[in-house]
């Protein structure tokens, strides 16, 4: 193999030597390098150097070469052969790992609030108003950002949650996301998530994007500096964009989307006491639970950290991705095995903190007497937290906006299943 | 372990490891190889052009998932993947059983 001293000169060379399919191609080495900047990531997490990790994970995954022999010996997918997967399926993308983000939690992809009308720069979308669903869902101190998103050939179907706004894209949809400062390289991928820094009003914001295109869609820069969503024949959608905004100190801000496509920002936070379940959408009632402690604010920029509520299953339990575990309230530290975790009880309530496929915590520490506010793992982890009662019995637990824990009953409704608004 | 006894058996041990739920490449070769206690410690490499070809073959799906600023591809057995993966397991038991029992060992 020839000195490969970084990712970056890797994937080129890897770039250079695989001969496969435009699409194809990209989505390889999408996932060749996203694997090795994990690995680089985790290796860094056991205390080795930015050039030491690069140098172990080039040397875990193989030479260009072998690499590019292996691909060409597996011929290029048929989308024929596969099922397409134009719906998304939210539970299975927030399990699946590492979620999204988080500021308080999110999404359901109802589709409600389609936008009708005639696009601003000569396409078919151009309603003034903000949409009912808009205005019911957000409220606050709404600001225009700017405008986010233009149609070519139909309709843009927007849901505006109380955290967040989801956006389903038509195909020939073009974003404006260089409006707030994202930048997309060339080729874009078919998946991205941008942070960035912004002014809104005179309030600094971080504005997020993420979006999920399907199988094979590619964001293409314009010589407007806009990005275009472009698909397959087969394509029927170009794919979701979902935006949320947090504040300087991490708090939630709510945001949407209106008729002429224009991204609305709250300068106001989401009320720290709000626990939204992120796969509904739906605010939680919390009146059938305990206070049991706070989390510490998140670092979600760039976004690396974050801690939501899931009432898909019940009870509900929080996905947490985090560098450094702090005890959010008082308790005995208990190893679970072979590295998997910890759990925390204080005598009254176990929480337990499982980390998922590719994490752990190697050198986990039993201790007595956590104190609130301690580290308990130093790890880069992402955990799947769970609560029972001291006997055994499966408890709820939720987070609110601003990080508090509660743990006990969460009210559900079978009209809007498992999780009621309040 | 040798990579070269594991070559024939990729694909299933692939199938197994993702029929316990959607993953993506890294966190699919980090189960494999915790669940052999670091036996099973394969070039990484080799993982993804595997994918590929199951995904191709229809036993896996994938898709693209947001997570935390990554670009993650997410595999997840088809139902012929579940299919083929306990025919696997027969197959597996009693060729195992059988060469056991030639080799005088216990299985």
């Amino acid at each position: 193999m020839k000195g490969h001293t970084t990712v970056t000169q890797y994937m080129a060379e890897v770039r250079g030597m695989l001969s496969v399919g435009r699409r194809e191609k990209a989505r390889i080495l999408i996932e060749v390098e996203e694997h090795l900047r994990e690995t680089v990531q985790q290796e860094e997490m056991r205390g080795c150097t930015r050039a030491e990790a690069e140098r172990a994970a080039i040397a875990r995954f193989g030479t260009p070469e072998f690499i590019a022999r292996q691909f060409a010996a597996a011929p290029s997918r048929h989308a024929d052969l596969v099922p397409r997967r134009l719906a998304l399926n939210w539970r299975m993308l927030i399990l699946a790992v590492v979620g999204c983000l988080a500021v308080g939690g999110w999404w359901a992809f109802s589709g409600d609030g389609g936008i009708p009308g005639s696009a601003p720069r000569g396409g078919n979308l151009a309603t003034s108003h903000v949409p009912a669903a808009a205005t019911t869902a957000v409220g606050g101190t709404l600001r225009d950002a700017g405008l986010l998103i233009d149609v070519g050939n139909g309709p843009v179907q927007v849901s505006n949650r109380a955290d967040a706004a989801v956006v389903r894209m038509p195909r020939g949809a073009v974003l404006y996301l260089n409006n707030f400062g994202g930048t997309c390289p060339s080729p874009c991928s078919p998946q991205f998530h941008l942070a960035r820094s912004v002014n809104v009003a005179g309030h600094a914001l971080t504005l997020g994007f993420i979006a999920d295109a399907g199988s094979g869609t590619l964001f293409s820069p314009r010589p407007d500096g806009s990005l275009e969503a472009s698909t397959s024949a087969q394509d029927t959608d170009a794919g979701t964009l979902m935006v949320y905004a947090s504040g300087a100190d991490g708090q939630s801000h709510r945001v949407a989307v209106d008729g002429r496509g224009h991204l609305l920002v709250d300068t106001s936070p989401l009320p720290g006491d709000v626990a939204i379940d992120m796969p509904t959408g739906e605010e939680l009632d919390l009146s059938g639970m305990s206070r049991l402690g706070l989390f510490p604010s998140l670092q979600r920029t760039p976004p690396t950290e974050f801690l939501f509520t899931m009432c898909s299953e019940s009870p509900c339990q929080l996905s947490y991705r985090v560098r450094s575990l702090v005890a959010p309230f008082p308790g005995a530290v208990r190893c679970l095995p072979a590295s998997r975790g910890l759990e925390l009880d204080n005598g009254a309530v176990r929480l337990q903190f499982k980390a998922l496929p590719g994490y752990g915590i190697p050198d986990c520490m039993a201790q007595k007497n956590a104190a609130a506010g301690s580290i308990i793992a130093g790890y880069f982890v992402h955990y799947l937290v769970s609560a029972t009662s001291m006997s055994g019995d499966p408890l709820s637990v939720v987070v609110t906006a601003d990080g508090t824990l509660y743990v006990g009953q969460v009210a559900t409704s079978e009209s809007c299943p498992p999780c009621r608004g309040r | 372990m040798k990579g070269d006894i594991l070559k024939g058996h990729l694909d299933t041990l692939l199938l197994a490891v993702v029929a316990s739920g959607p993953l993506h490449g890294y966190a699919i070769i980090a189960a494999l190889r915790a669940q052999s206690a670091g036996a099973f410690d394969l070039p990484e490499g080799t993982v993804y052009p595997a994918l590929h070809r199951l995904e191709r073959s229809g036993l896996l799906a994938s898709r693209w998932a947001p997570g935390s600023g990554r670009r993650r591809r997410v595999y997840e057995l088809t139902v012929e993947g579940n299919r083929a993966l306990q025919s696997e397991k027969e197959v597996w038991s009693e060729f195992a059983c059988r060469v056991s029992a030639v080799l005088g060992v216990l299985p």
